[in-house]
């Protein structure tokens, strides 16, 4: 895809839909200070960021679907400066596809629930789409049982971090009320003491997909009994970036509790030693202070590529909570590995591998 | 039969009167113009409203035409001029010399109204109420509830309910309501005037109160 | 002896007829015309008498065939014969796969490729049984070779199945002789817009483009088919009243006024993002009218060498195409490329394919 000098990528529509755009075809530079999702632009400023290491500008398509056959494909690709791929950077909604071009797509915002809920919707509606692509960025999906997926690829490293500092709060459940256990919560807000230890934390990173996952609520409900009961043990979970449209804490709070409180827990009516929700990234280097056993956990649909293998490093085990059936395991497993850096635990799902699944590739 | 008349003559090149067919009303006449040489100087068809005509129980007042002629008006003024049926070329009408008078049509329609002025649809349900005969013949050929049924899809887009189906077919079995009756009755009703529909012209393919004997 | 065949009509079952409705009534009176067939007519595989539909096209509406079908077919329907082959106008919708021989017609892709236009409701009709439909269908008609591209990036596994069915004009005989005898339409030249406030139209092309000073200074107005949005009307407000004078909007118009307004027009605009297959560019170009095309989907398909492209996307370009067929000297060159390529679509056109599919 990096290798020709030359790559086509296309956005959602609807991130376009206030920008003033010179043409159909278009330049990073743009759309450099274009409002888009914060999502998009991190994943913006990867693949164009991996263009410019490898010497040349991507070339930008407004609507490629507009552009199917004859004249107008013809107009089209000689303004391609040459690309013989398209990167269609996809919110779930559609996926675009360029005819006699290469094909490929990232799925950049699986973490948000309305993507990861409109990719299943696609999936369904028109399952050969998936095999008209070469690769898949980032993902390792199995696209309709039976249909062989395209390749994986891993591209990552932009390490964004927020810029704010993370704030902390002591999970309280009431296992009635969502709103009683947001209320609690956001009254716990605690500062972390010098000197307070734990013999291990678990670090989770929650998407606003996770939170849908009855099974990962369940897998999570349980490693909130461990921590209630044993104050060696501590369990951080860092709420989803975003709550719907809505990125302020006390909605992404509340989105967190609710997944906790229908996963029916076992936990009494305070606030937990050791139950923690946090409002930003943490890194190992951040929790060393709290404990020398760190594991990251996250949902498979965790954007991995947001952070280079140095916000991995530290951590004891990176473990990866899936469901197997909707995904490629093992080449799931490669990517994030080449993502981070290091070997992934998969946990969760798993009952129904494919030995044959194609391999992934890193590339970064 | 056919029946027609050259009315008046404009300075600005167009020519006005009327024709229709007694024994179909449905149909426009397709009406040509010609000269005393017998060339052709204006050819349409005669579809239009006009108040005067429905007064005088023409066709309900569907029957009026105004054709652009291909010679300037000066030319044909104080010549002979025939009016024919296009299709047949039975003469329907001659004048030694046409009334003249002194044009008012505008040249270009530049208001919205001219712009949008189609003569296949009426501008208001009282442009119907010369049409008995019309509606008599309907009813001869199809019968009452298909009239009351035909009037509400017609006026309202939708199926005659029950009652309304069987109230107005009685009124008019009764002849304690008219056919024209019925339709001014349903164009004023909150629901006709919720929604403004486009109202078939009776001289167009659209205009559904035809008999079998005119379709 | 003709070959048998069902023509599900459904979609003229509408009040008004645009788009798919009309589409479905240039086919049935395209299949009639052809008298090659032995022609009948259902609606979800009940089937509808001749006469009805007959009576519908004459009519060239949907309300009197829809409640026709609502208060008497329906009391005691009849089930289509299986053994014909049925040949749906649009999407089968629920109806897959209940015939032995089965073919739809796909109009365009958008709402996979463009759901950001259409609301979820719609998205649903077409999409949900969009697979059962294609595996059930023994040919899938499609209406340009753009929707062709389409459907095949959609689903690669139906181009063997795909044949093309293109649409043609038909004017009443009546409307040319009509507006014949009518005073034209305004003195100042002026360009018919398809337009509405659908984003897929392209409407906020021409009227951001209002303020270029490169359109501003072509002496052409611009009469839009369609209603203003509110949008529109504050967008407006802002530019100078001679630029606001420039363009008015028509709102719904009925057949016939579409025909004055495209006759007395200098040209067509047609800024569409994506389309089907446009017969509006058609329509306009059977009355000798070149297009100003947006160089997307179906358009060049269909207008060929009889117009101007740009593309959609670009005011600047959009403004150089409009200087360029603006020039009377252009236009007059235009005019006989667009009857001509007009004449290339024709009944027969839209009726053979489906003959020949009937023929199996």
């Amino acid at each position: 895809m990096f290798d020709d000098g030359a790559l086509a990528l296309s956005l959602p529509a609807l991130e376009l839909e206030r920008v003033r755009l010179p043409g159909s075809v278009f330049s990073a530079a743009d759309i450099a200070t274009a409002e888009v999702s914060p999502q998009l632009r991190l994943a913006l400023d990867l693949i164009v960021g991996v263009c410019r290491e490898s010497g040349f500008e991507p070339t930008f398509v407004a609507r490629p679907e507009i552009f199917s056959s004859g004249e107008s494909l013809a107009w089209l690709t000689k303004r391609l400066n040459g690309a013989k791929d398209h990167l269609a950077l996809s919110d779930g909604t559609a996926i675009r596809l360029i005819p006699g071009l290469r094909n490929h797509v990232f799925l950049f915002g699986l973490d948000r629930a309305a993507d990861a809920a409109a990719l299943q919707k696609l999936e369904r509606r028109a399952p050969e789409l998936f095999g008209a692509l070469q690769t898949q960025v980032n993902t390792a999906r199995r696209f309709a049982s039976g249909r062989e997926s395209p390749a994986s690829v891993a591209i990552s490293g932009v390490d964004a971090l927020e810029r704010e500092a993370p704030q902390f709060y002591r999970i309280a459940l009431n296992a009635e009320s969502v709103e009683d256990s947001v209320a609690r919560t956001l009254r716990s807000r605690l500062a972390l003491r010098p000197g307070q230890r734990f013999d291990e934390i678990d670090y989770v990173a929650l998407t606003e997909s996770s939170l849908a996952d009855e099974r990962f609520g369940e897998w999570l409900a349980e490693k909130l009994n461990l921590v209630y009961f044993d104050p060696r043990r501590a369990l951080i979970l860092r709420i989803p970036a975003n709550a719907g449209a809505s990125r302020d804490v006390e909605a992404r709070v509340r989105a967190t509790l609710a997944a906790l409180v229908a996963a029916s827990p076992r936990v009494p009516l305070a606030a937990a030693v050791g139950a923690w929700l946090t409002t930003g990234d943490l890194t190992a280097d951040r929790l060393s202070g709290l404990t020398e056993a760190c594991d990251f956990l996250a949902p498979e649909s965790f954007d991995f590529w947001r952070h280079s293998p140095r916000s991995y490093a530290g951590y004891r085990r990176l473990r990866v909570h899936t469901r197997a059936r909707r995904l490629n395991a093992a080449a799931f497993a490669e990517i994030v590995a080449s993502m981070t850096g290091r070997p992934i635990e998969v946990v969760g799902g798993g009952d129904d591998e494919d030995s044959q699944a194609p391999r992934a590739e890193q590339r970064r | 039969m056919i029946r027609g008349r050259l009315e008046t003559l404009y300075s600005q090149g167009y020519i006005e009167g009327w024709a229709y067919d007694a024994d179909n009303l449905a149909r426009p006449v397709a009406v040509e113009i010609r000269g005393p040489d017998g060339v052709s100087v204006a050819r349409g068809l005669a579809l239009g409203y006009r108040e005067a005509l429905a007064r005088a129980k023409l066709a309900g007042g569907w029957c009026s035409f105004r054709l652009r002629v291909e010679r300037p008006a000066e030319a044909l003024r104080k010549v002979g001029l025939g009016l024919y049926e296009s299709n047949t070329g039975e003469r329907l009408y001659y004048a030694d010399a046409v009334a003249y008078a002194e044009g008012w049509a505008p040249e270009f329609e530049t208001g919205a109204d001219g712009m949008l002025f189609d003569p296949f649809v009426i501008d208001r349900v009282s442009q119907l109420s010369g049409l008995s005969e019309m509606f008599d013949a309907f009813l001869r050929a199809r019968g009452v509830e298909a009239f009351v049924r035909v009037a509400y899809v017609y006026l309202l887009g939708r199926a005659a309910d029950v009652e309304g189906l069987a109230l107005h077919a009685g009124m008019i079995a009764a002849n304690t309501l008219t056919p024209y009756g019925l339709l001014e009755l349903l164009s004023e009703t909150q629901e006709f005037r919720a929604r403004p529909r486009l109202l078939a012209a009776p001289k167009s393919q659209a205009f559904p109160f035809i008999g079998a004997a005119d379709v | 002896m003709k070959p048998p065949l069902t023509l599900d009509i459904g979609p003229l079952l509408e009040a008004q007829w645009t788009g798919i409705p009309v589409f479905t009534r240039r086919l049935a009176q395209a299949l009639i015309a052809s008298d090659e067939l032995d022609l009948a007519f259902a609606c979800n595989l009940i089937r509808v008498p001749e006469s009805l539909v007959h009576e519908a096209l004459r009519i060239g509406g949907g309300d009197y065939l829809r409640t026709e079908i609502e208060t008497n077919i329906l009391r005691d329907p009849e089930i289509v014969d299986p053994d014909r082959p049925v040949l749906y106008a649009s999407n089968k919708g629920r109806c897959s796969g209940l015939i032995a021989r089965e073919a739809s017609t796909v109009h365009d892709m958008t709402t996979l490729f463009m759901p950001d236009t259409h609301d979820e409701a719609n998205i649903a009709h077409h999409l949900d049984h969009l697979e059962a439909e294609l595996m059930t269908d023994e040919a899938i008609f499609c209406i340009s070779e753009s929707t062709r591209a389409s459907l095949i990036s959609a689903a690669p596994s139906v181009a063997r199945r795909i044949r093309l069915l293109p649409q043609y004009v038909d004017w009443p005989d009546t409307f040319e002789t009509v507006e014949r005898n009518l005073p034209k339409l305004s003195p100042r030249p002026y360009a018919l817009v398809i337009g509405t406030i659908e984003p897929r139209k392209n409407l906020s092309l021409l009227i951001d483009a209002l303020a270029d000073p490169t359109v501003a200074k072509t002496d052409i107005a611009f009469v839009v088919l369609g209603k203003k949005g509110w949008m529109v009307d504050d967008f407006l407000a802002r530019l100078p009243p001679t630029t606001q004078n420039r363009i008015a909007f028509t709102g719904f118009v009925s057949e016939f006024v579409k025909y004055r307004l495209l006759k007395n027009a200098q040209f067509l605009v047609y800024p569409s993002l994506c389309e089907g297959f446009g017969i509006p560019a058609l329509e306009a170009m059977s009355l000798g009218k070149p297009v100003l095309a947006a160089r997307a989907s179906s358009l060049p398909e269909v207008v060929g060498d009889a117009g101007v492209y740009f593309d959609p996307l670009s005011i600047s370009e959009f403004a150089a195409a409009l200087a360029e067929i603006a020039d009377p000297r252009k236009l007059r060159d235009l005019a006989p490329a667009a009857r001509r390529r007009s004449g290339e679509f024709n009944w027969r056109r839209m009726a053979d394919p489906v003959v020949a599919w009937a023929k199996g």
